[in-house]
């Protein structure tokens, strides 16, 4: 077998059989070079920028073997490599790897690798392509940390606002339960009052007994509709496909009532696509929009009620119109916030907590809310939710 | 078997609730009798007849349990558990009657082995209606130990 003689050369030498140009090249390249000579594993022929990655001169690199300046823990796979160059599983080899270099410090490098073979076909020399990497792998080994602090830093936040929540639902609850306690024993012993002094109370006392009732009662309604804003913001919504013509139709027969006592035309524009969201969620909006449109209609007009949808694009727009007493063009962001009433509470029962409801699921389903609306014509309120393709 | 009235024991700590909710048994009408547990503990005392709750004449073995959540001690959902846990009491039909209207207590109280769940009402009328109720439904109830 021919064996190279470059060891006995400058770095300047070459393999044999290679000209003025391939010196040229070699040295001239921007990246590391190095032939290695497969029988005695040691370096043959380096560039200067080889030498600038290992921190050792030509000279000195004759004397080592590539494993000698490879680092420990990449030894075994690197072995493992050049088996596969030797025994013609692969023509060539990328790797990345370390080398030690002369001072200790290391460097990460990019290799490839591939063999010169002699007429016989036995491996002669393996020549490497060596790109410097250490920056790009310190930035990477950087970022990683900054990531690692960054997950970190949200698991923190998450926790302390897993417990927030917690705290606040804790909140919640003894509102629910400790507030109405005493509303339940004011609303209770005045009808105890009503009850066994009966008609023996002046018309004046009658009526006090019966508006701290009322007032109880209110007091209960806003404590009660407080909670459901609250559980609306906090629960947890599945995505899924939601016909909303089966959501129409539930909302429908819970008003069931409300739409026979007005005597309400409803009509709907059937059928209705399907969109992503949350069926009880969902429910529970068309719900408050259809009891809107029945409410605010004046006494004895007949509430007409319609209902479409439109798609637009990826999305779906479901609007309810009706043909009540319409929204002056100022209060339209005022109806969406909570408790906020514009009409009076005699005429229009109710707490103003429908609205904000159905904007905070909305909102929490990724879609947005709005309205038109004319002041003695009617309303249309509508929300846009993504649309489903079942 | 109908029996004529049944032995509710009511677990509730606010003294208004359980006035009230004695006072709709009353109008119920039915002759229905009313002891009280002021917690989950003092509940468990009088079903294992702890002390003088062992006089079952005075005491007896209540037919159904109604019981409120939030309660000091041992609350209701503690309570639940307890008598799910106990061969003997496990059969005996419990309700909840509380002011929670959380999801999660609901879940919770029927997982635990709850019959029915009743938010309480804050209209006395509408407690006296619902008290009505429960005594006419489970007056058709044959109870594990309702005495024969």
């Amino acid at each position: 077998m021919m064996k190279p003689d470059a060891a006995k050369h400058s770095t300047l030498a070459s393999p044999a059989g290679t000209g003025d140009e391939f010196r040229a090249f070699f040295h001239l390249a921007g990246v590391g070079n190095a032939v290695v000579d497969v029988h005695t594993r040691k370096f043959v022929m380096v560039n200067r920028r080889f030498e600038e990655i290992t921190g050792y001169n030509a000279e000195e690199l004759h004397d080592r073997t590539f494993d000698d300046i490879t680092h420990p823990d990449d030894r075994g796979r690197d072995q493992a490599r050049f088996h596969e160059l030797i025994t013609g599983e692969h023509a060539e080899v990328k790797l990345e790897k370390r080398y030690v270099r002369k001072d200790g410090a290391m460097a990460w490098v990019h290799l490839t690798t591939t063999l010169l073979r002699g007429a016989d076909g036995c491996p002669r020399l393996q020549l490497g392509v060596i790109n410097d990497i250490t920056t790009q792998k310190t930035a990477q080994a950087e970022l990683e940390k900054l990531q690692c602090n960054l997950q970190r830093l949200v698991d923190e936040r998450t926790a302390a606002l897993t417990e927030k929540t917690s705290q606040l639902e804790g909140f919640v609850y003894t509102v629910a339960h400790d507030l109405r306690a005493p509303l339940r024993a004011i609303n209770g012993y005045a009808e105890f009052v009503i009850e066994d002094v009966g008609t023996a109370l002046s018309a004046g006392t009658a009526t006090y007994l019966e508006r701290i009732k009322q007032a109880a009662r209110r007091m209960d309604r806003l404590i009660r509709d407080l909670l459901s804003y609250s559980r609306a913001a906090q629960v947890e919504l599945k995505l899924e496909i939601v016909p909303l013509s089966e959501c129409v139709e539930a909302a429908l027969a819970a008003l069931h009532d409300q739409i026979e006592f007005r005597n309400a035309e409803i009509v709907v524009d059937s059928p209705l696509p399907a969109v992503r969201g949350e069926r009880g969620a969902i429910d529970q909006v068309i719900g408050h929009l259809l009891s809107n449109a029945l409410k605010f209609v004046p006494p004895g007009k007949r509430p007409v009620v319609q209902v479409r949808a439109e798609i637009r694009g990826g999305s779906v727009r479901l609007l309810v119109t009706d043909n009540g007493i319409g929204i002056r063009p100022d209060f339209h962001d005022r109806v969406f916030g909570i408790f906020e009433r514009l009409e009076d509470a005699r005429s229009y029962p109710g707490t103003g907590i429908g609205l904000p409801i159905v904007r905070k699921t909305i909102d929490r389903l990724g879609g947005s809310v709005g309205l038109q609306s004319e002041v003695g014509k009617g309303s249309t309120f509508w929300f846009d939710l993504g649309r489903a393709h079942s | 078997m109908t029996r004529s009235s049944s032995v509710f024991l009511v677990v509730e700590d606010e003294p208004a609730d359980v006035e009230f909710l004695e006072h709709a048994f009353v109008a119920a009408g039915r002759g229905d009798r009313i002891f009280i547990a002021p917690n989950g503990e003092e509940a468990v005392a009088y079903l294992t007849g702890q002390g003088e709750k062992a006089d079952r004449g005075c005491f007896p073995l209540p037919d159904v349990i109604i019981t409120d959540l939030k309660m000091p001690h041992m609350n209701g959902v503690e309570l639940l558990r307890w008598l799910q846990g106990q061969e003997r009491w496990r059969a005996v039909p419990r309700l909840v009657l509380t002011s929670s209207t959380a999801r999660s207590d609901i879940a919770m109280a029927y997982s635990l082995g709850a019959a029915a769940y009743f938010v309480k009402p804050v209209d006395i009328r509408e407690l006296r209606v619902l008290a009505k109720a429960i005594s006419d439904f489970w007056i058709h109830a044959v109870c594990p130990h309702h005495p024969e």
